[in-house]
């Protein structure tokens, strides 16, 4: 077995000295031997290279290949361009669809200019979505929270949020989700509102509130007062009021001897906590305390 | 692009053919054992090689070669039987020219042509691939398609069939 492991590594002249110590301590590896140099011994017929390739010349299949040669190099040339083209469409499609997704922070206001100039106020919180790179083609902003929007005019610009959708051509508008209430209030221009399947057009100075019924409220103001730090409030129950105050001051209120069903109408800065309870509690003829850090109460001091 | 060396271009198919066409011819001479149908085997190869220059690369035009020249040789077996003419040259001795030893090599050379003609075309060929050729079993390997170990094996058992019919006549 070993004879023949070194026989063959021999046949492939890799035999190492040991092995090739074996082999010629091996009687038959004569024979072998001999078998080996008499056949390297073989006359081989030399191939003639210049009348070989002559030969070939003369024979009528030689020639025609030279005519395929220049489909066969611009066939792939061809692929190439095709697959550039297909990738930059492939690509573009894949861009313009890519989304751009801003989040306001806790406690301040962004904004937001778009690709042509409409500008975005968002509130607190607030989040929107749009497509960057797609702008020219399809102007859509997906909302949720609250933000005013001041649109350059041109093709239709659309605002969608859970509830409905809102359609404008040019103006300037607030739009404020929560839960599933919509309000939509415009300042300047038409806006049109597709929410619950009815279509309602909202005319400067009117807002809008959809949820489940849609009711009609007048604004004062060219612009929503919470971009000026202020919340305000028209022919509003008092309970709303002190809500909006919980939740701009991170503070709990609780009422005393009072009805909470009273309407108010005004407005409260979001800088001040005293100011702020102050005009909402002076013009119904309320007093306020405040108890500990976080906790105030309402009474009414005639009934104390 | 078009200067990509290309076997369609003649000087790339001639610089092939310079360094592809003895060995090529030496393996369909195993083959064959006739010199004139190992020719004419190796130049139909070669034509097959220039009618497909477009599709095979310069570096795959040795296999393309071999492979080619093989399937035109087990075609022609096909429908000829082929005549055993296996050449023997065999050089003189340097170191014993006595008449004795001459008539052993003569003898020695008339028991290897029968013991080559006695092996399969397979055996035959992988066998003087590596003796005549120098061919490593790696290199026998890639021209059939099978593995080292077994092109090792051919070679070997091709030698070992050889010593027992030369014992033998």
């Amino acid at each position: 077995m070993e004879t023949k492991q070194a026989l063959e590594k021999w046949l492939n002249n890799e035999a190492t000295p040991a092995e090739m110590q074996v082999l010629n301590a091996w009687p038959d590896f004569d024979i072998y031997k001999k078998i080996d140099a008499h056949t390297k011994r073989m006359v081989l017929p030399e191939h003639d290279i210049t009348s070989g390739i002559k030969a070939l010349r003369d024979t009528s299949l030689f020639n025609k290949p030279q005519q395929k040669t220049p489909k066969v190099i611009t066939m792939p040339m061809l692929l190439k361009i095709a697959a550039i083209f297909i990738l930059l469409a492939v690509s573009g499609v894949f861009i313009t669809t890519l989304p751009t997704n801003i989040q306001a922070p806790i406690a301040s206001t962004q904004t937001i200019e778009l690709p042509d100039s409409s500008k975005i106020i968002l509130k607190q919180n607030g989040r929107i979505s749009y497509k960057k790179y797609g702008w020219p083609f399809n102007r859509e902003v997906s909302l949720e929270g609250e933000a005013y929007f001041e649109v350059a005019k041109g093709e239709t610009f659309t605002v969608v949020t859970p509830t409905g959708s809102v359609s404008v051509l040019g103006t300037s508008f607030n739009i404020k989700t929560e839960n599933d209430i919509l309000i939509v209030s415009c300042f300047e221009g038409l806006v049109s509102v597709n929410a619950n399947g009815i279509n309602t057009l909202v005319t400067p100075g009117d807002s809008f509130s959809f949820a489940p019924t849609v009711v009609n409220n007048k604004i004062y103001t060219s612009k929503p007062t919470w971009i000026f730090n202020e919340s305000s409030f028209v022919d509003v129950p008092l309970e709303a009021v002190l809500m909006e105050i919980e939740k701009h001051y991170k503070v709990t209120t609780t009422t005393k001897n009072i009805d909470v069903t009273l309407r108010y109408t005004g407005s409260f800065t979001h800088t001040n906590l005293d100011q702020a309870l102050q005009t909402v509690t002076l013009p119904l003829n309320l007093s306020f305390s405040k108890d500990s850090k976080n906790e105030v109460q309402i009474y009414d001091p005639k009934k104390q | 692009m078009e200067e990509k060396p290309n076997i369609c271009q003649q000087e790339v198919f001639n610089k092939v053919y310079k360094e592809q066409v003895q060995s090529l011819r030496n393996f369909m001479f195993f083959k064959t054992k006739d010199r004139d149908a190992s020719y004419d085997l190796v130049q139909e190869a070669f034509l097959k090689l220039w009618q497909n220059c477009g599709k095979v690369s310069p570096n795959k035009a040795k296999s393309y070669l071999f492979t080619t020249a093989n399937n035109l040789f087990l075609n022609t077996v096909a429908h000829k039987k082929v005549q055993f003419k296996f050449t023997q040259g065999v050089k003189k001795s340097q170191d014993n020219n006595s008449p004795e030893f001459l008539l052993e090599e003569k003898e020695f050379g008339q028991k290897l042509q029968k013991a080559l003609d006695s092996l399969t075309q397979l055996q035959r060929t992988a066998f003087l691939l590596s003796r005549v050729e120098g061919k490593k079993y790696r290199e026998i390997a890639a021209i059939y398609n099978i593995s080292e170990k077994a092109a090792g094996k051919r070679v070997l058992d091709a030698l070992e069939k050889l010593r027992e019919t030369i014992d033998n006549l």
